[in-house]
């Protein structure tokens, strides 16, 4: 072959490598998220490359504590990637004293700050400035598998019905059961979805009458370990050690209830998407949060928000990605592609109450969610310490879940609490 | 006996222009000073200053604050002695059964190998992968073992969820994985020992655990030195099954000393503290190093 061949064919095939590679997107940011949201496949991502096409969004997805230590490690040294990170929200004042996320006030219009519910904005927000924005809140109810109440010739409560935890402690012995008589459980009575996470158990202690930490953000003995804490998390671990009704277990409680060997769980609003998308095969309905009789009724709320990293070298487009992300268009698009959890956006919470296809059975089980959601919500506290007010408690409930009275783990994290909010001080 | 080259050997050997050995050895001593050394004088220079939140947050030095910090945290006590009460338990363990399976796996019997690699195979699973395995294995509600306990009509345990067994169970992992790692270098010493001097020992009459007393261990004392001084620094340093299954817990029950530091470092961002938890555990994982080298200095050869 001529040597001025070998040249066009050189010239030829860097012709044609240049047309595969390049990219129509002009930028390219990554998302830090938890790998348990479905995005890839869902068609979501389309739903904004329709609006921002010249964007491209890389996925960078972990377990949750995983998640946190990313933000930790990378964020935290200012590298310049993840461009986007989700956000839970009591950690924004944590991140904001740290200066790692950008300020996101001049983003969004007033309106669209107006749309979102006013706990889901003030916890993104750290000394005047809005940091992370919202895109879900949320709340938790009883989720209970019909059948096995059936079984045990017992009656689920209704989905207005509030059953005090002495009821849910009563029904859940009963429809504990070893149904093949080998000696061990087969259905459980009752669990909680998230079953040591701060966000789900800091209703018990409130509806004692608790508080979650001193004025200060900071005192926590004499708080933490009263008697109010002590006495809800005390029911928590006689669940599980002496009354037997909740399993100790590593297998997920959404798992258990899917498969039929849960009779009752308190859970989020995402759970009407997973099982309502597929038939479980069995008649499920929903009531609502449990609370101590002459307490308070009180519920979790709030969830995941969305910042973008200070060291970021792409901050104008992940602007537009938070910004269409959490405003209507793409809470809607979130909502119906991917995760049933209730939006922090009121339209898009109307849009869906509106919607035929939630009005019938079974999604419109999300109708008792968006509702409940509305009945006394208490945000987890906004403090620049929470991540290790969250970790070192979680430890403690871990503790009184797999036995250790309530009072010993409660009045032992308080040591650690004290030596890891020092640096606060 | 051949003599251990000294430094003043390497000079000479320097100086006399034969600078191969000193090529050979330049990429690994390099690697070693940028991922080993460098990092460990990096964080003792860092624990000795405490930074401010932010990135543009000043960088004050405070002598040696964080170091008085730690030593009036009684939750570092606690930590330092669940760790040295998990060395004290595994490493002997790890050694005893590590040399045991080494003496079994070098009999001379037809499909040896096959044994050989069965000890190995926990040496191929990744400290992840088995951390996951155990925790599967022994979870209170739907794990293998209760399983087992509870055919036997006997009561299924908390293993990774109590505090009393918690400790015991990490041990357990640990030992799955150490006992055929230490195993390994136990069977390399044994095969290193020539066979005429168990022969001689066999003629003067010498059953065989006086064979064993006499001739084997004294020969295998360089290696249980080696295997002890490693098993030290591994079990001291150990992270994954902590940082997989207990994280810490139950109350602190199985809180080891590097989980502490990650904790400190990695999720909680106090860099100081961490640096400074750090330094300290060079310091004694070297004192430990060198009592037990000069306890278990051999000539033996």
């Amino acid at each position: 072959m001529r040597l001025s061949n070998i040249y066009k064919m050189i010239a030829v095939i860097f012709s044609l490598m240049t047309i595969f590679t390049t990219n129509v997107y002009s930028v390219e940011i990554s998302w830090l998220l938890s790998q348990t949201w479905k995005v890839k496949d869902s068609g979501f991502l389309k739903e904004f490359y329709k609006v921002h096409p010249d964007i491209k969004v890389n996925l960078e997805q972990f377990p949750i504590n995983g998640v946190y230590e990313q933000i930790q490690v990378r964020v935290g040294t200012c590298q310049k990637d993840p461009d986007v990170v989700i956000v839970n929200a009591p950690f924004t004042a944590s991140y904001g004293l740290k200066g790692w996320l950008v300020p996101l006030d001049d983003v969004f219009t007033n309106q669209e700050k107006g749309n979102w519910y006013k706990s889901s904005f003030d916890i993104g927000s750290y000394k005047g400035k809005f940091l992370s924005a919202p895109i879900h809140t949320s709340t938790q109810n009883i989720y209970y598998n019909a059948d096995i109440f059936k079984d045990a010739n017992l009656t689920p409560p209704g989905p207005d019905e509030r059953l005090t935890w002495d009821e849910v402690k009563d029904l859940a012995i009963k429809l504990t059961k070893d149904t093949d008589g080998d000696g061990a459980t087969d259905i459980w009575g009752f669990n909680w979805e998230q079953t040591t996470q701060y966000y789900q158990l800091q209703p018990l202690f409130l509806s004692k009458g608790g508080e979650s930490i001193g004025q200060d953000g900071l005192k926590v003995d004499g708080i933490v370990n009263s008697e109010k804490w002590i006495s809800g998390l005390q029911f928590y671990g006689d669940m599980f050690n002496k009354y037997k009704a909740s399993p100790i277990t590593s297998v997920r409680v959404w798992e258990m209830f899917r498969t039929g060997q849960l009779a009752m769980m308190l859970a989020g609003p995402w759970n009407v998407g997973r099982l309502s998308g597929k038939n479980p095969g069995f008649e499920w309905g929903m009531s609502r949060h449990p609370y101590f009789k002459g307490g308070k009724i009180v519920t979790p709320t709030s969830g995941w928000h969305l910042g973008v990293s200070a060291c970021s070298d792409q901050q104008e487009a992940a602007k537009k990605f938070v910004h269409w992300f959490t405003t209507e268009a793409g809470g809607k698009a979130w909502f119906s592609k991917v995760r049933t959890a209730l939006s922090a956006q009121r339209p898009v919470n109307n849009a869906i109450l509106d919607d035929k296809k939630y009005q019938n059975k079974p999604w419109n089980n999300i109708r008792i969610a968006i509702e409940e959601a509305g009945v006394n919500p208490v945000p987890r506290p906004s403090m620049e310490g929470y991540y290790e007010y969250q970790q070192t408690l979680e430890n403690a409930f871990s503790d009184i879940r797999n036995g250790v009275p309530a009072k010993k783990a409660l009045d032992a994290s308080i040591n650690r609490l004290n030596s890891e909010l020092l640096k606060y001080k | 006996m051949e003599k251990p080259l000294l430094l003043f050997n390497y000079i000479t050997l320097f100086k006399n222009k034969s600078i191969t050995p000193f090529l050979f050895l330049f990429p690994a001593l390099l690697l070693l000073i940028i991922f080993r050394i460098f990092p460990i004088f990096l964080s003792f220079s860092e624990s000795f200053f405490k930074k401010g939140f932010g990135f543009n947050a000043e960088k004050v030095f405070i002598g040696f604050e964080n170091y008085i910090r730690l030593f009036n945290d009684p939750i570092i006590y606690n930590s330092l002695y669940v760790t040295v009460l998990f060395c004290i338990i595994c490493i002997p363990i790890q050694i005893f059964l590590g040399m045991s399976l080494a003496v079994l796996a070098n009999q001379r019997v037809r499909g040896i190998f096959i044994f050989r690699s069965i000890f190995m195979l926990p040496i191929a699973v990744s400290p992840v992968v088995s951390s996951t395995i155990w925790q599967l294995m022994l979870d209170k509600t739907s794990g293998m073992i209760n399983g087992v306990l509870f055919f036997f009509d006997l009561p299924t345990q908390p293993f990774f969820t109590s505090e009393e067994q918690a400790l015991g169970s990490v041990i357990l992992v640990a030992c799955w994985r150490g006992i055929p790692f230490f195993m390994l270098f136990f069977l390399a010493g044994l095969q290193d020992i020539p066979q005429v001097y168990k022969e001689a020992a066999s003629v003067d009459g010498a059953n065989r655990w006086q064979i064993f007393w006499k001739i084997t261990f004294p020969l295998l004392k360089r290696v249980t030195a080696f295997v002890v001084v490693t098993g030290t620094i591994l079990n001291f340093v150990l992270l994954e099954p902590i940082l997989l299954i207990t994280r810490g817990g139950p109350n602190e029950s199985t809180n080891l000393i590097m989980w502490e530091a990650y904790r400190m470092g990695f999720l909680y961002g106090d860099l100081g503290g961490a640096s400074s938890l750090m330094s300290l555990i060079v310091i004694i994982i070297l004192s430990l190093v060198a009592i037990e080298f000069r306890i278990l200095r051999t000539d033996t050869q």
